[in-house]
């Protein structure tokens, strides 16, 4: 792909993408719904996920990028950018949109600007952007039916074998999760569907999601819905988990994780991404103080999987994939996302946050606490040492959140004279919390420090 | 973990804290666990008298003498809370005598709403939930006077009825307003959709060939339940009954459309988790329930099963295969519930074929009706405004505990109950329905009774199939005693 591209670009992609978004926001002003529903309109950058039934019995799901009067342009995991036609599309369908539409010959030019308001591209793309979206995937031409089949998704269930006549879509159901074979762009961009969805934390109680566990710096407080995850859980549009942290406009989703529940022998060497999966298996406060890695804090079993059975792999486990739909500077899919401290007090992060940093920018927000309480279920300490403690652990946060509100004054952005201070912090609350400890339980806790 | 005592007997340690609850009113405390012989609950830690005073170390009690035994930890409950707790469950185990020790009626806080000037109740909260990692969220369509959905305030009773400690995280009620031929009613996830009453279906006939079309035409708990001959009749690898149901094809014909079903449990459920998961393993259920299942792999292993093998599937014909659109969680055996699940219609324009399958004899199936469209409203959230205590004074502590999901938690213990009001918005310009959200989660005592089978049990509870078969057989011994005292053993509250 070469820089002038203007898909080649990942930032001049977002920013062709806006342009056109903004066109269709006022493009999609003026549609009617039908189903007596107000008109819907794509509110971010990826158009809304449709399930495409073809008379040929295939069906095709992935994101509706755009419509014209003779047919549809989709984005599908399995045959990437794809064109139908109307007359040989059966039925399209819309799960979180509310719709569900069969095409009428030739298409109705209301219900075509209906189904607009649902696409990435309302306006509709031209010859040289299908071409540019064509190269952008690798594709000399569109998928199309008459190709012949698309290519063989991943299998429909692991586990249980579903009852005689009962087709197997019960039990895990992984005929649902298209977007998984594409690889990571197309899982981010499901993810970044739900988050859209989930933006309010509201939205997300009312559709049965529930806090498990408290605030962690680097991967923010989890929300799970049972439901969806002892369903399978692979589904990024409806996932599992949702990830929110306070910040000073209030609790805002930063991304989202997949989940599946192994049982022994089971493994996720088939599922996506490989290598980004991480497995939890203890209690939640085990697994809490896992998730802030370090060799003493607590049973190893938030590991990165393996992808392998193995002598971990007897018991069953939960084995989760982040996907982080904020900026992530070890990408998407990290354990860690170091961003999300700054992000908590209003601040754009450094060029590399990396752990430490973060760790100590979480002063400023809940971080206080969390440290404290990290090192109760570590360590036992007598009164004294846990008033020095709190002491050391409360002028830190102290000093970082006056450090923040010096970042902002000089712009906003810390420049590495302000890291410096930064780390000083840091480094001093540890030599005080050092001084403060006994030296077993320093030998506990050292390692917070780094 | 189990030993050999002294006398030759089996013995069944455990290391979780718990309290036991005695026949003669008193509670021993016993933070570092204990052990259980044949005949006597054992372990360091002290016992109160019935008036909660003159405390003295806990000397060992035989096992008939137990009530229940509740698991806790520190994390969920403190101090204050727990003693003021336990006096109250001391004065409800006077109350309750002898029949506590035997008591089944469970598991959920249920919620009562006056209707026509009796309580009705309302909903089972959280069934299942029975341990803090299942935590969860229920909605339920409240069944309320007219005048009810659009005055100012709605008062819903809050009731412990069972052997069990509730912990109560969030109370919310949504108010979804509407045009009068519509209902909100919560999909499986407890997301309301705006329904229609739905078409009954045009034919229903059960695994066992018999016509139910009758029973499921309309919410009247005239309800459909697995015929005896199926329900003796299963194996492990043939565990379900099911439900075949035609339905008109609803207006428009193309799209989604949405299955209403008001449906309970059976008490099948209950014999499962009363007897084979927690009697049948003596006192390794204490540490079952107050440790292993704490810990996230276990207790997915045990959800994971659950979900597979309980609940209720929502299955269409498309082309001649059954293809599953949904899965219903179970619901607990002591209210009605409505749910609208969605379903996709199959292409064509024929009748759409649908089919109910669950473990033989787990459900009651009141009506099934197919309605169009499913929508999502938009929904009011609307915190307590007030709550009174047992004791009928505003419960200030119980009121900020429930009103935000977070962690802390209001406990409930056998007897109490709390009066819950709402102030509801605007009167609404055409019909309204109210839900009722409710999130948390609760511990089943252990009753004095089950440590009997210490002696003989395998250890803890493991998900299998062979246990539901064995479950199944019970019941189809026993489910007319167990339905007949379920009701009779519930716990007044005061």
């Amino acid at each position: 792909m070469t820089s002038g591209n203007a898909l080649g670009d990942g930032r001049s992609l977002r920013t062709w993408v806006a342009a056109l978004l903004a066109l269709g926001l006022l493009a999609g002003s003026g549609c009617v719904s039908r189903h007596g529903r107000p008109a819907a309109v794509a509110v971010s950058p990826g158009g809304f996920t449709a399930d495409v039934t073809l008379d040929s019995g295939w069906d095709l799901t992935g994101e509706l990028l755009s419509v014209d009067p003779s047919g549809a342009y989709l984005l599908t995991a399995r045959t990437s950018v794809s064109r139908v036609e109307w007359d040989e599309v059966s039925r399209i369908r819309i799960p979180d949109g509310d719709l569900s539409w069969r095409p009428s010959l030739p298409a109705d030019p209301a219900e075509l600007d209906d189904l607009r308001g649902y696409t990435r591209f309302p306006p509709g793309l031209s010859d040289q952007q299908v071409e540019a979206l064509l190269r952008h995937h690798g594709q000399s031409e569109p998928w199309r039916a008459s190709h012949g089949n698309p290519p063989s998704a991943l299998p429909d269930t692991v586990g249980r074998e579903a009852g005689a006549g009962t087709h197997a879509r019960a039990g895990y159901p992984l005929a649902d999760v298209e977007g998984l074979g594409g690889g990571g762009s197309d899982l981010v961009a499901a993810a970044s569907r739900a988050a859209v969805r989930f933006a309010s934390l509201d939205e997300a109680m009312l559709s049965g999601y529930r806090a498990i566990g408290p605030d962690l710096p680097g991967a923010g407080r989890h929300w799970v819905n049972a439901y969806l995850l002892m369903r399978g859980g692979l589904n990024p549009e409806t996932p599992p988990f949702l990830t929110y942290v306070e910040t000073p406009s209030g609790p805002e989703l930063v991304g989202v994780a997949l989940g599946r529940v192994l049982l022994g022998g089971e493994s996720s060497a088939d599922l996506p991404v490989a290598g980004a999966w991480h497995q939890h298996s203890g209690t939640v406060e085990e697994e809490l103080l896992a998730l802030d890695p370090s060799p003493e804090a607590g049973p190893s079993s938030h590991d990165m999987d393996e992808h392998a059975p193995g002598e971990g792999d007897r018991e069953p486990r939960l084995t989760m994939l982040h996907i982080w739909t904020v900026a992530s500077p070890e990408g998407p899919f990290a354990l860690d996302n170091w961003a999300l401290p700054f992000r908590r007090i209003g601040l754009p992060p450094p060029p590399s946050p990396d752990a430490a940093r973060g760790r100590a920018a979480y002063l400023a927000s809940g971080g206080q606490v969390y440290y404290r309480d990290l090192i109760a279920g570590l360590v036992s300490l007598e009164p004294k040492e846990v008033e020095a403690v709190d002491k050391a652990l409360s002028r830190a946060g102290q000093d970082v959140r006056r450090w923040a509100e010096a970042v902002r004054r000089g712009g906003g952005v810390p420049s590495s004279d302000a890291l410096v201070r930064l780390d000083d912090v840091w480094a001093t609350l540890w030599r005080r919390i050092e001084d403060a400890v006994p030296s077993r339980a320093w030998a506990v806790i050292a390692s917070l420090a780094s | 973990m189990q030993g050999v005592d002294p006398a030759g007997g089996e013995v069944g340690y455990f290391q979780t804290p718990i309290r036991a609850f005695l026949l003669d009113g008193s509670v021993a405390f016993l933070p570092t666990g204990g052990s259980v012989t044949p005949d006597s609950l054992q372990g360091l830690g002290t016992r109160f008298d019935i008036t909660l005073e003159n405390p003295r170390p806990f000397g060992g009690i035989p096992t008939d003498s137990v009530v229940g035994i509740e698991v806790y930890d520190d994390a969920s409950v403190d101090l204050p809370l727990t003693v003021l707790a336990a006096a109250a469950s001391t004065a409800a185990t006077i109350a309750l005598g002898i029949v506590a020790s035997v008591a089944i009626f469970g598991s959920c806080p249920t919620v009562y709403a006056d209707v026509g000037g009796e309580p009705a109740v309302q909903m089972e909260a959280f069934s299942y939930s029975i341990v803090p990692l299942f935590e969860s969220r229920d909605v339920a369509a409240l069944r309320l006077d007219a005048d009810a959905t659009s005055g100012e305030t709605l008062t819903l009773e809050l009731r412990n009825e069972a052997l069990e400690t509730h912990f109560v995280n969030h109370l919310s009620l949504l108010v979804v307003d509407h045009s009068p031929d519509l209902r909100a009613v919560p999909d499986p996830t407890g997301r309301p959709l705006l329904v229609g009453g739905g078409a009954p279906p045009l034919a229903a006939r059960d695994r066992a060939g018999r016509d139910v079309g009758f029973l499921l035409a309309a919410r009247d708990e005239s309800a459909f339940r697995t015929a005896r001959s199926r329900l003796g009749s299963v194996t492990e690898e043939d565990l379900t009954d099911h439900v075949d149901l035609i339905f008109p094809r609803p207006a428009g014909g193309a799209g989604d459309a949405t299955l209403v079903l008001d449906l309970k449990n059976t008490l099948f459920n209950s014999l499962l988790f009363y007897d084979v998961m927690l009697a049948d393993a003596g006192s390794a259920a204490i540490d079952w329930l107050g440790s292993d299942l704490d810990r996230i792999g276990p207790a997915l292993e045990l959800g994971r099963w659950y979900q597979d093998r309980m609940g209720l599937r929502v299955l269409v014909d498309e082309g001649g295969e059954w293809i599953e659109a949904d899965h219903v969680g179970d619901v607990g055996p002591i209210a009605w519930k409505e749910l609208a699940v969605p379903i996709r219609l199959p292409a064509g324009n024929q009748d759409v074929k649908v089919r109910l399958e669950f473990v033989a004899d787990s459900w009651f199936i009141d009506r099934a009706g197919l309605a169009g469209f499913p929508v999502r409203p938009e929904v009011v959230s609307v915190a307590p405004s007030e709550i009174l205590g047992p004791d009928g004074a505003v419960d200030e502590q119980a009121w900020s505990r429930s009103l935000h999901a977070d962690e802390m938690y209001l406990a409930t213990y056998p007897g109490q109950s709390y009066q819950v009001s709402f102030r509801l918005p605007g009167e609404p310009d055409e019909s309204r329905t109210l839900l009722l959200a409710a999130q948390g989660y609760y511990r089943e005592w252990i009753r004095g009774p089950w440590l009997d089978r210490t002696s003989r049990a395998r250890g803890p509870f493991e998900p299998s199939d062979d246990a539901l078969v064995d479950a199944l057989g019970r019941w189809d011994q026993v489910m007319e005693a167990f339905e007949s005292d379920f009701h009779g053993t519930r716990i007044p509250v005061r």
